[in-house]
């Protein structure tokens, strides 16, 4: 649970600019304190979650919200790599993504995703979907980090 | 000329000889040393459009077409070099020439025959063409296969690269409306409002595309679907335009078929749609029944609604084809041309009849998978 303590840390995985500040519009409007940290491809998230590289002092993430379209390395392959990795696979992931198709759910499901949201079109929906994933993630479930957050 | 291969022969061996060539199921033609045909058996005469007594004393170039003729004698002295039966060729296409002048692809598989009157070739021929115009249709139908994967490959693409931007627009500009809305006036507010609605219009019709290409690029296999259960879904589907329409829905007794449970699932969905959307001024009395037919299935969907015209009820399952502007009735014209497609991957057909005014009775027959053989479409 968000203690109030420190603020949530969120790392969206994002190539679409227009929907990062979307995205960032969206907790402002919900006034949900979080420090959004935003990489643009699945190479730098692999290396903000392992510490590497300009992200040597990145925070461990809450929540990872991953694209699954998106240039290099994308959000299956990430979601690949996470669910093998003993040190990041308790890291709650919510894909958010335009596709619709079969495959693809299914794909990131049998990957572990946490769970699976297709971008709404509409703004105020995209409101109501960032504040449906805070209300769950932040105030519903308990989180692993959630335990340790006094180191 | 068969006396040629052996000496001595008598007229009795010759024509027994002879027979004794036509009965073989092959083409058969024997070439002596200099390239001249010696005899060719009945079935050779015929590939080649010939009387058998012509080939005899024929040059065997005559029998291809000119362009591998200046060739041919080359390829005749390497094979009296080293002569072993094999085929000829060797992975080159081989074309024979008839009498007429056609030409037709041929396989011919060569034996040295040895006489104590010297070295001849019996030359197998088989005429490969009905091979060659398979191997062809499969090579259209794997090119065929290929570009529904383009397509396929295409319309993933389109579903996020369309859509990405559409949000954009859309979002930006309820936040323009909702943050700085006041600072503009009516007609201001009313322009965005037409943008904003202009793109959602855009998003169903991208929606709506992807489900009609997805229709022919997905492998489906048949099995038996329960239809009153699918249209107890599409009711539960369309729940909330049900309520708002204050419809009547009746549902007679429905059978298990075979089909693609989703296919159906939006075949009833889309038709039922439809029949709640085009309504009149009373509350939409919507009947879904059907009824055992030859080899399968009809099925109806009847309404009260505002009917369609005769001259427009073939229209209406063509795709993008529509009857009625957006702001009466939205749409992006897909709906029915969606129907078309699933109920002829079932084996049937759909059609509507009407009396404007009235209402529309909407028919479709499904009869199983369209083929048989494979039970997918």
């Amino acid at each position: 649970m968000n203690t109030g303590v420190r603020p949530a840390e969120i790392l969206l995985v994002e190539d679409n600019a227009d929907d990062v500040e979307l995205m960032r519009i969206s907790f402002d409007r919900n006034r949900f304190a979080a420090n959004l940290h935003v990489v643009t491809n699945g190479e730098d998230c692999m290396d903000f979650l392992k510490r590497q590289g300009e992200w040597s002092a990145a925070p461990r993430p809450d929540l990872l919200l991953l694209d699954l379209n998106m240039p290099r390395m994308d959000g299956r392959e990430v979601l690949e790599q996470i669910v093998h990795d003993p040190k990041l696979c308790d890291i709650p992931i919510v894909v958010l993504t335009t596709s619709t198709a079969d495959p693809d759910i299914s794909a990131a499901y049998k990957l572990r995703c946490s769970s699976y949201i297709v971008k709404p079109v509409d703004f105020e929906q995209f409101t109501r979907v960032v504040r449906g994933i805070t209300d769950y993630w932040f105030s519903l479930v308990v989180l692993p980090t959630s335990r340790h957050t006094a180191e | 000329m068969v006396e040629r291969l052996i000496r001595g022969m008598s007229a009795d061996s010759i024509s027994g000889f002879s027979k004794l060539l036509d009965a073989l199921p092959v083409a058969i033609v024997i070439v002596d040393s200099t390239g001249n045909v010696v005899t060719g058996n009945e079935r050779a005469a015929r590939l080649f459009g010939r009387n058998r007594s012509m080939l005899d004393g024929m040059p065997v170039e005559n029998l291809m077409p000119e362009r591998f003729r200046a060739s041919h004698p080359a390829w005749r002295n390497r094979f009296a070099r080293q002569p072993e039966p094999r085929a000829m060729g060797a992975g080159r296409p081989l074309w024979g020439l008839r009498a007429d002048g056609t030409e037709f692809p041929l396989e011919v598989g060569l034996s040295p025959v040895e006489t104590p009157e010297g070295h001849f070739v019996l030359a197998t021929v088989a005429d490969i063409s009905e091979r060659e115009q398979t191997r062809r249709l499969e090579q259209a139908v794997h090119a065929l296969e290929h570009s529904n994967i383009e397509l396929r490959r295409f319309a993933h693409v389109a579903s996020h690269d369309l859509q990405t931007p559409m949000r954009s627009i859309a979002s930006f500009l309820q936040l323009i409306q909702a943050e700085y809305g006041g600072r503009l006036d009516d007609k201001g507010r009313g322009w965005i409002d037409r943008v904003v609605s202009s793109v959602h219009h855009l998003q169903r019709l991208v929606r709506d595309l992807l489900d009609y290409s997805n229709l022919d690029s997905v492998t489906h296999s048949h099995a038996p679907v329960d239809t009153a259960q699918v249209v107890r879904d599409a009711l539960l589907l369309l729940d909330s335009a049900i309520q708002e329409s204050e419809a009547v829905v009746i549902v007679g007794s429905l059978p298990t078929v075979p089909g693609v449970r989703s296919q159906l699932l939006q075949l009833f969905q889309n038709v039922i749609g439809n029949a709640l959307k085009y309504r009149g001024d009373r509350p939409p009395r919507v009947e879904v029944g059907a009824r055992p037919v030859e080899g399968g299935w009809e099925f109806h969907v009847s309404d009260n609604g505002i009917g369609i015209v005769p001259r427009h009820r073939e229209r209406i399952f063509e795709i993008f084809q529509r009857l009625h502007d957006q702001s009466k009735y939205p749409g992006t014209g897909i709906g029915l041309a969606v129907c078309r497609r699933i109920v002829e991957a079932h084996g049937g057909r759909i059609w509507v009849e009407s009396e404007s005014g009235v209402g529309s009775t909407f028919r479709f027959q499904l009869m199983g998978p369209r083929s048989e053989e494979t039970w997918t479409i």
